[in-house]
């Protein structure tokens, strides 16, 4: 019982195709018979593009091509194309295998954005050389004195105080002499303090003024030396840029990874990042704090001044870099509790 | 009538009647497709032919390429991406081959493995530059440099690539244009805008088009492109006053928002949210326009002797197709992107026109050379799009 298919044949000279039967000789010649057209081939010369979906199948022949609707005998005389891409058309031909697959890419890339990029982040991170780090910070420094900060209005002495408690918080780490202290008045930025790559650390007046005490001040130089000490800016770069290879493998290309339905679930995943940096350099805070010999509560006691001085805007949580202050005095709390206990 | 099974009266090799039957098969089913116009009387003589209008037909559907591309998203992400390359030729084809213009779907050829190399290719060089960045400011800036002059031979490559594994009825197109053009209108003339205040940006569009279009071929054939730069003004210059419009809002409300508060968490501030949202809802809108009428521009200029193209695409409808794309696709986790890419893509097809003057069977196959994807996927890593509407 022999098959006849038909197909369309475009002998590739021309903009013109010719209906055809195609049919399998006894000695598994292919016959290809229509208007003026007559061939003769082996199978093997035959070659048939994978199929996708329920597209018309095309089999490219040594000259021209055939094009037919999709029929069993294809795969039985020609083979699949592309053993890599009949796997793909198999899944795809299966409603419990698709729906596998969407289970799959949605429970990975969960998985991936919560534990395996960040994991994947702090290893690579402590592995690159410290020095690579100092470059990220140059430009910036410059342009926050150029645009923002201002010198310091602090009196001398007390700058050397707050310099020989800054010496106390960073003792004994093995790299004490890369970080630096500089003092500026905050302006726009208010009270506040944050590390640069390169290890230099700033101090807005503002903020040595909202502290009771010097100790106080020692718990932020802390926080900011741990976002170092953890290598929090180069894991930030690499787990965004982690992020965006996940939403170009998920659109499908690269212009629409960066279209603004990609962009609002990516800042929301960023803003978590950022907010767990913050927690870790909390913990760092106090824990260092422990180490030197200093207060550890002092930590508490500053968030919660900086909490009465600077309330924040509750409502958008989701999006802010910090976690909520008083999430993080209550954590900060439980931390230091845990450590005076014998 | 032959006997086929009777193999032993037949030639082994293939056999090749060459000459071409005269030209009564008629397409397969065009009816749908087609509305004939009917011709003139013998007698008229100075007055149109023939014309027959191809609306271009969309057969895919969105269930089915859901399973297609979410096992692509799956495979991709298993294998680290190696497999995104199969993921791009799969999508690729089913669109072309869902797309049918006169009854005759479209095929894309390219090689998957060539795509590969390609990206390889392209993500070591992009490594080496943000390694560079690391290293030395010097080195990054040569290199950055370097890149930039680059573009024109990233965009030729883009538009060769994609032209020369785009077929319809056995014959493919070919993009002939050299790098210097390139250079003059993705380089050269863009440098020069902003001296004009942008006023010398919709005259760049169009030669951008003319570029893309006047050098590409199908078989011997070549494409036409009617320069007409003054159409462009009105699309572009309306967005960009938009645009302006918006950025001053944004400077002024900055400032009061500086001058009041003496807090700089921004972040933290609804109104902050509030302009980004207004901003990126604006940016939007206005693109979407501005796509929708210079593609229009584009193929009602356009033409490949003795036929014409036509698009009408309608902003408004463009526009809403965007957002509630938007929409749906935040509001299912991304699921419904094949959904978006579908109803997007039958929108599309049902605007665009072939205008045949006679019958399509007599277009003739020119020299093909086989072309590397090296280059084509820098084209794509850069964003680069040319918007010809699909």
């Amino acid at each position: 019982m022999s098959v006849t298919l038909t197909a369309l044949y475009y002998d590739g000279r021309v903009s013109r195709g010719v209906p055809v039967t195609v049919e399998r000789s006894a000695d598994r010649l292919i016959v290809i018979w229509g208007e003026n057209v007559s061939l003769e081939l082996p199978a093997s010369a035959v070659r048939p593009m994978p199929r996708v979906g329920s597209t018309p199948r095309t089999l490219h022949l040594p000259e021209g091509h055939l094009e037919c609707p999709d029929c069993p005998e294809l795969r039985i005389w020609f083979g699949h194309g592309s053993r890599f891409e009949a796997i793909s058309d198999w899944i795809e031909r299966r409603w419990p295998a698709v729906l596998a697959s969407a289970l799959i890419v949605l429970a990975g890339i969960v998985l991936f954005t919560q534990y395996g990029l960040p994991w994947t982040a702090k290893v690579v991170a402590h592995r690159v050389p410290v020095e690579l780090q100092d470059r990220l910070g140059r430009e910036t420094m410059l342009l926050l004195d150029k645009r923002f900060l201002k010198a310091t209005n602090l009196p001398v002495d007390r700058q050397a105080a707050l310099r020989e408690r800054f010496d106390r918080v960073k003792e004994g780490l093995a790299q004490a002499s890369r970080y630096q202290l500089e003092f500026r008045q905050g302006g726009p930025l208010g009270a506040n303090a944050f590390a640069l790559p390169s290890g230099t650390i700033v101090m807005t007046d503002e903020l040595v003024g909202l502290a009771a005490d010097d100790d106080e001040v020692a718990s932020v130089l802390a926080h900011e030396i741990g976002h170092n000490e953890l290598r929090h800016h180069l894991r930030t770069a690499l787990q965004n840029s982690g992020l965006f290879a996940v939403a170009a493998l998920f659109t499908g290309d690269v212009a629409s990874a960066s279209s603004w339905t990609v962009a609002l679930p990516t800042t929301l995943i960023h803003s978590a990042y950022s907010r767990d940096f913050e927690r870790e350099a909390d913990d760092y805070a106090v824990d260092r704090l422990h180490r030197v010999g200093l207060p550890p509560g002092a930590f508490a006691r500053m968030l919660r001044k900086l909490d009465e001085a600077h309330p924040l805007d509750g409502r958008m949580a989701y999006l802010s870099s910090h976690p909520e202050t008083l999430e993080r005095i209550e954590a900060a709390g439980r931390r230091t509790a845990a450590l005076a206990r014998p | 009538m032959q006997e086929p099974g009777n193999s032993t009266q037949w030639t082994p090799e293939p056999t090749l009647i060459t000459e071409p039957a005269p030209a009564t098969w008629p397409p397969s089913p065009t009816e749908a497709s087609a509305e004939a116009v009917v011709p003139p009387p013998p007698s008229a003589t100075a007055f149109a032919p023939s014309e027959t209008r191809h609306r271009l037909e969309f057969t895919g559907t969105a269930g089915e390429y859901f399973r297609i591309w979410i096992v692509n998203v799956a495979l991709s992400i298993a294998t680290l991406g190696i497999y995104s390359a199969w993921a791009t030729v799969r999508k690729r084809r089913y669109f072309y081959a869902s797309t049918k213009l006169a009854g005759s779907p479209f095929e894309y050829l390219a090689n998957p493995v060539a795509i590969l190399k390609g990206r390889l290719i392209a993500a070591v060089a992009l490594g080496i530059l943000v390694g560079a960045s690391y290293i030395s400011q010097i080195l990054y800036f040569c290199l950055a440099i370097g890149l930039v002059f680059a573009v024109p031979w990233a965009i030729v490559r883009t538009l060769k690539f994609r032209a020369r594994y785009s077929s319809w009825r056995g014959l493919n197109l070919r993009f002939d244009g050299t790098r210097m053009g390139a250079a003059k209108v993705f380089l050269l003339w863009p440098m020069l805008a902003p001296f004009t205040l942008g006023l010398l940006y919709p005259w760049i569009v169009a030669k951008q088009q003319e570029y893309a279009m006047s050098n590409l071929h199908y078989g011997q054939s070549r494409f036409s492109f009617t320069f007409q730069p003054g159409r462009y003004y009105r699309p572009i210059l309306l967005a960009g006053l938009g645009f302006l419009i918006c950025y001053i809002a944004i400077i002024v409300g900055v400032a009061i928002f500086a001058i009041a508060g003496d807090e700089f968490h921004p972040e933290r501030s609804f109104v902050f949210w509030a302009a980004m949202g207004g901003t990126y809802l604006y940016a939007t809108v206005a693109t979407t326009y501005v796509r929708a009428r210079i593609t229009n521009l584009l193929w009602n200029h356009t033409s490949i002797e003795p036929h014409r193209f036509e698009s009408a695409l309608k902003a408004r409808a463009m526009i809403w197709l965007v957002l509630t794309n938007a929409l749906a696709v935040i509001a299912s986790v991304g699921l419904l992107i094949p959904w978006a890419a579908v109803r997007t893509m039958r929108y599309r097809a049902s605007c665009f026109t072939f205008v045949a003057e006679g019958d399509l069977d007599q277009f003739v196959a020119g020299a093909t050379v086989p072309e590397s994807a090296v280059g084509s996927e820098f084209g794509e890593l850069m964003d680069f799009e040319m918007e010809f509407g699909f």
